[in-house]
């Protein structure tokens, strides 16, 4: 009798690895297990799951955005910029999210039209938007005028802590446009072979200027909850780790650096893998110095296993029988 | 009857006139450039050809901006160097040692009057000193000392050593924190510090230090805070999940202090937790922030710019110089120019 094939999904490895650290730090802390501590792991890892999301769709075009924790940094600058000018502070958060939004349509235009690498371009780009709150503050803090804007990074609904609602709604609605959207298919075709996705019909301007508009406005929305969890505008806040672990997180949750490959859920599963191991280590009192290193090892694993399928990929597309996952998509 | 002046008379009396007026210009030229630049009336021998300029170059070597500290500084330096006729010519390391190496270089290669370095780290500093004082640039290390004598073993020379005596601030914080709790109270403390700063980890291993006067209190882990105050916020709240019993969080720049204070407010643990630190910009002391230690790294940037003209003019000065800081508790109100 003939054993029904299981489909596991691609991203139940690192759900496991998960797990395992999970029971891991339990093990050295008791501290580690409680829901406090779930609380904060979760309310630290929401900066980087917003930004780790807007990475993921640049990802999936075998693009890359360097400019995100720079964005964090000029988007929370100019929402108490904004407020200080005398703009509601809901009106001020909304429009330091365009803002941010705006830095990514510039990232996409110029990688559209003048052709020059995403890494180049966005590289540039961090330069810039890391200027920018430091022009304007003239590297000062600016106290926030309007109370109610903590309320973003420190506000509650139903028990709920409102950054972790806003990746929610991120996730849901990152989800549906990949999954349930001509235009998330045009981003995997984008990503699994540009000629050929230009060759189809598929806008490549429209596609790319889109992913990189909203990586920037989820960083946007990410430096608006970062500063409003400090109650301060502070020029460089987001321009420490978060840029190196939302790209870290992506990878490691199965999105590929280079492109056609990568879902939501992982990219979600790889947010949760690092925040954790990143509360981990300092609930369990692992030294600062050591830190870098664990974290280090983690990505290399992670790109080293991405390499290692996309070169089977590679392998499995110059044989009839391969399959390359757009189509099917395409055919779904 | 009119006086006839004899010939070799009228040529002394020529010569005379001219070499009154050559003085009067001369002397009017100097009072010129005094105006702009007292520190070239007169000029210390063995200096840099630049010393003797209108405007004498001094390079500033920072290692950051990103703590609002180093912000002060470089205004102190500004505003200095404009009233004594300097100009400023400042880097920022973005607390990269290559960085400043480069930065370094470029001071040589400009033949600058002098140099005010605050460097990245100590022993980098040794290695800047020597380089610079070789080349005949004169060396005022700021707030990060330089080793005098590994500077001079290696044929250079440092002129001066100011800032504030940071072992002391991390004393006087320990201090404080024993001084509220009770010099036998059970203190579980933790450190929001920047393990890779030398000069952050001499606060740190004072404050340390200073706990032992109480066998009940030690501390029991460092987290890094990278000099921000977001970083501060995530460590410190990580740090007191796996501490529960922690009672004392010593934050040794602002930005940590700003981080830590929201991570325990966060966690709603205000009556159980103490904060200290080096004083935070635009932070009130007040509960759980119970005391901070400040510096005024405005003025340390004035001084070390008065202290550069009085030794560029001639005049001896002391090989270090130890600015007191000053310690604040909650109700006190702390200057605008105070900050840790």
């Amino acid at each position: 009798m003939k054993m029904k094939k299981v489909n596991i999904p691609q991203e139940a490895g690192i759900f496991f690895v998960f797990l395992v650290m999970v029971l891991i730090f339990s093990l050295l802390s008791e501290n580690f297990f409680t829901i406090t501590n779930a609380s904060v792991l979760l309310l630290n890892g929401a900066i980087i799951a917003l930004i780790g999301l807007g990475q993921t769709f640049v990802l999936l075009t075998g693009g890359i955005d360097l400019s995100t924790g720079a964005n964090v940094a000029m988007s929370g600058i100019i929402a108490t910029v904004l407020m200080r000018s005398g703009m509601p502070w809901w009106s001020a958060a909304i429009g330091a999210a365009l803002c941010g939004s705006m830095l990514g349509v510039l990232n996409g235009l110029i990688i559209h039209y003048i052709e020059i690498p995403p890494f180049i371009v966005t590289f540039a780009a961090m330069g810039v938007a890391s200027s920018i709150p430091m022009i304007i503050t003239r590297a000062e803090s600016i106290q926030i005028t309007q109370e109610r804007f903590a309320w973003i990074g420190q506000g509650h609904v139903l028990g709920f802590p409102v950054p972790v609602i806003l990746v929610i709604i991120a996730a849901i609605v990152s989800s549906i446009l990949l999954k349930n959207t001509v235009l998330g298919t045009h981003i995997y075709a984008l990503g699994g072979n540009k000629l050929a996705a230009r060759l189809s019909g598929i806008n490549v301007m429209r596609t790319t200027v889109f992913v990189y508009a909203f990586s920037g406005f989820l960083a946007g929305v990410a430096g608006v909850v970062a500063t409003s969890r400090l109650n301060v505008g502070y020029p460089q806040t987001g321009t420490g780790n978060q840029l190196f672990y939302s790209i870290a997180a992506a990878v490691v949750g199965g999105v590929s650096l280079f492109g056609g490959i990568g879902t939501v859920r992982g990219a979600i599963a790889g947010v949760l893998l690092i925040s954790t191991i990143s509360n981990g280590m300092n609930v369990v009192n692992v030294s600062s110095y050591w830190q870098p290193l664990v974290i280090g090892l983690i990505i290399l694993g992670g790109v080293s296993f991405d390499s290692k399928r996309s070169s089977k990929k590679d392998g499995a597309k110059s044989k009839p029988r391969g399959k390359p996952q757009i189509l099917s998509r395409i055919k779904k | 009857m009119t006086k006839v002046i004899p010939g070799y008379k009228k040529v002394a009396l020529i010569l005379a006139s001219g070499a009154l007026l050559l003085g009067a210009c001369s002397s009017a030229s100097d009072t010129d450039a005094a105006a702009g630049d007292s520190a070239a009336a007169s000029v210390r021998e063995g200096l840099p050809e630049n010393c003797s300029t209108a405007t004498p170059k001094i390079g500033v070597a920072l290692p950051n901006l990103s703590n609002p500290y180093y912000v002060e500084m470089k205004k102190g330096v500004e505003t200095a160097a404009a009233e004594n006729g300097f100009e400023a010519i400042i880097s920022i390391a973005d607390d990269d040692i290559a960085q400043q190496q480069s930065q370094i270089d470029s001071f040589i290669q400009a033949g600058v009057c002098a140099v005010y370095l605050n460097a990245i780290g100590s022993e980098p500093g040794t290695g800047f000193a020597v380089s610079l004082s070789k080349a005949g640039i004169p060396v005022f290390a700021v707030n990060v000392f330089v080793d005098m004598a590994a500077v001079e073993a290696a044929g250079g020379s440092v002129v001066q050593n100011l800032g504030a005596d940071q072992a002391g601030g991390g004393t006087l914080s320990g201090e404080q924190a024993l001084a509220n709790l009770g010099a036998d109270a059970k203190i579980i403390a933790g450190i929001v510090g920047v393990p890779s700063n030398v000069t952050t980890n001499l606060r740190d291993a004072a404050f340390t230090a200073a706990l032992t006067k109480n066998p009940n209190a030690k501390v029991v882990q460092t987290v890094d805070h990278e000099v921000k105050p977001d970083v501060a916020q995530k460590v410190t709240a990580e740090m007191l999940q796996g501490n529960p019993g922690m009672n004392v969080i010593f934050a040794d720049i602002g930005p940590g202090v700003v981080g830590a204070l929201l991570a325990i407010k966060q966690l709603k643990l205000e009556d159980k937790v103490q904060l200290y630190g080096f004083c935070a910009d635009k932070t009130k002391i007040e509960k759980p922030y119970m005391g901070c230690v400040g510096q005024a790294p405005n003025q340390y940037g004035q001084l070390t710019i008065a202290e550069i003209k009085k030794y560029i003019s001639g005049t001896d000065v002391e090989k270090e110089v130890l600015v007191a800081t000053p310690t604040f508790n909650v109700g006190d109100e702390v200057p605008a120019n105070i900050i840790g």
